[in-house]
């Protein structure tokens, strides 16, 4: 497949010396819903909670392959990437805008159902960072916006009664007055 | 005879201004099907959002309404910004704290002018445990109202780890000593295992400001700037090796943003001689000016905070920035008049 050669591939691209000290470098194994295999480096395994948990406290041996049946091979694919960066970053001391620029390409072409299922992926995996991160790049997509505005972005159907409605609105009637004319 | 490119840019104006009429929908909608029960992730997303999107989530169907009234943890962290500002009360923010039944952890109310020094009060009294109380530019605070409040958390939860307070008017060194001791004393371990504290860039600040304590900033925002000796927010370069740091070797480039002109776009620091501006009169470092992309009348590029105030004009590229566009586009239809075609 080639995520599990991509996974490979990186590891050559690094720098010279230590790249024969790499190859040795344990892989850890998972397998996603959809039946894709993935290797993973330890170092980049070990940040994914749900997986340190399942080799590391019942010892484990690596040469188990852990299923993963509520993750799909595309989700693996950007969660191993965002872990990668992150343990990259995690030593440099100026990485700020690197960072950034790598939070926005991440989320560039996620479609907001992509979005969404990524986010409940990171919190079925426990990866506590990367939650962080998406969710609040979903809060950002709803930043300032109406009620209208954040159930046709989601696809969520309104299914208060009128009285229901009336009263939920009751509840903070000072916080969408005059809505369109403070926002600029 | 050509029709003057003046006519042309009319021409397109009312085209927009009419385009801008219809409601602004998302075009990136999950729209496959009939809208139907909101997505599990849209539940996980509820302690991170500020007040103004929880309150609007909480409208838009009956379980995230459930989900959002019997949470107690969607209102742990209360963060109040822009869209709600100057509509927060101190009766407002009481309602809203009065949720968190007593747990409240993070305050964030940015720029809040009406909350009172006894608005504060109460929900400290109330809710001993905050650990982050951030009142930016809540200018009806007094430096008084605020080491009450912070006196409170110290006696009663002493969990207190940082605060935001600039902007409150008539802080002086003084009013901060108090702070830092009462502050420093609830923090013992955290000075023990930091010594030092991760700089503080303009950039990052300005993104995120409320995410300070987490990435291991001083625990009060304000110190005594090592130039001009005030009480302010004080900065640090992000540049490598800056050219202040090179010319006035040892002194680090720190300090307040009167004492070290700062670009806007990527904080280092700007000598007064090389300054470049932009629309927004904010200020530029000629690198930045550089590389961004200018108005086709005045040269003059917007930061990426304004950016969204600018005018397009198809048919040709580029932009016109507003000041430009009111002055020689929108008032072009008097001129036109005199042309006598």
């Amino acid at each position: 497949m080639s995520t599990s050669t991509d996974n490979n591939a990186s590891i050559t691209q690094e720098s010279g010396p230590s790249a024969a000290v790499q190859d040795i470098q344990k892989k850890i194994v998972v397998r996603t819903a959809d039946g894709e295999v993935f290797n993973l480096k330890e170092e980049v395994a070990m940040e994914i909670d749900i997986i340190k948990t399942f080799f590391q406290e019942d010892s484990i041996s690596y040469e188990t392959v852990m299923p993963l049946p509520n993750v799909e091979g595309w989700e693996m694919v950007k969660v191993i990437e965002y872990c990668t960066k992150h343990v990259e970053l995690k030593h440099k001391v100026d990485g700020y805008k690197e960072r950034k620029a790598f939070q926005a390409l991440f989320v560039q072409n996620l479609s907001t159902k992509s979005l969404l299922a990524l986010t409940n992926t990171a919190n079925y995996l426990e990866v506590k960072y990367l939650l962080d991160f998406l969710c609040q790049a979903v809060s950002e997509q709803i930043k300032n916006k109406d009620v209208d505005y954040v159930r046709e972005l989601f696809g969520v159907e309104n299914d208060f009664n009128d009285e229901e409605y009336e009263q939920v609105k009751a509840e903070a009637p000072w916080a969408h007055e005059n809505l369109n004319n403070d926002l600029h | 005879m050509e029709i003057p490119q003046f006519l042309e840019y009319q021409e397109h104006e009312a085209v927009d201004n009419s385009a801008q009429k219809v409601p602004i929908l998302p075009s990136d909608a999950i729209k496959e099907k009939q809208a139907g029960p909101p997505h599990e992730a849209l539940f996980l997303i509820l302690t991170y959002l500020p007040l103004f999107e929880l309150l609007a989530m909480n409208q838009v169907c009956t379980s995230l309404r459930d989900a959002v009234n019997k949470d107690v943890l969607s209102w742990l962290n209360i963060i109040v910004d822009k869209a709600l500002s100057l509509k927060l009360s101190d009766e407002i923010l009481m309602k809203i704290t009065s949720k968190a039944n007593g747990r409240l952890r993070t305050l964030a109310l940015m720029n809040c002018a009406k909350i009172t020094d006894n608005g504060l009060q109460q929900v400290v009294e109330q809710n001993p445990l905050i650990s982050k109380l951030y009142l930016p530019a809540c200018t009806g605070l007094t430096p008084e109202g605020v080491i009450r409040a912070v006196k409170t958390l110290s006696d009663h939860g002493h969990c207190l780890k940082s605060i935001m307070i600039n902007g409150i008017y008539n802080i002086n060194k003084q009013h901060l000593e108090t702070l830092e001791s009462y502050l420093h004393e609830m923090n013992l371990d955290a000075k023990k295992e930091q010594p030092g504290s991760w700089p503080l860039l303009l950039l990052e600040y300005m993104d995120s400001p409320t995410f300070r304590h987490d990435k291991g900033h001083t625990i009060i925002d304000l110190e005594v700037c090592p130039k001009c000796d005030e009480v302010r927010m004080v900065f640090d370069c992000p540049r490598w090796a800056c050219k202040r740091m090179i010319e006035r070797s040892m002194t680090r480039c720190r300090g307040c943003r009167f004492c070290i002109l700062r670009c806007q776009e990527c904080g280092g620091c700007v000598d007064s001689q090389e300054i470049e501006e932009a629309v927004c009169a904010h200020i530029l470092c000629s690198d930045c000016w550089l590389h961004l992309p200018k108005c086709n009348f005045c040269n003059k590029p917007y930061c990426k905070q304004h950016v969204d105030n600018k005018c397009c004009t198809s048919g040709s590229t580029g932009f016109v920035c507003e000041v430009c566009y009111a002055k020689y586009i929108v008032n072009l239809p008097s001129i036109v008049e005199y042309v006598d075609f």
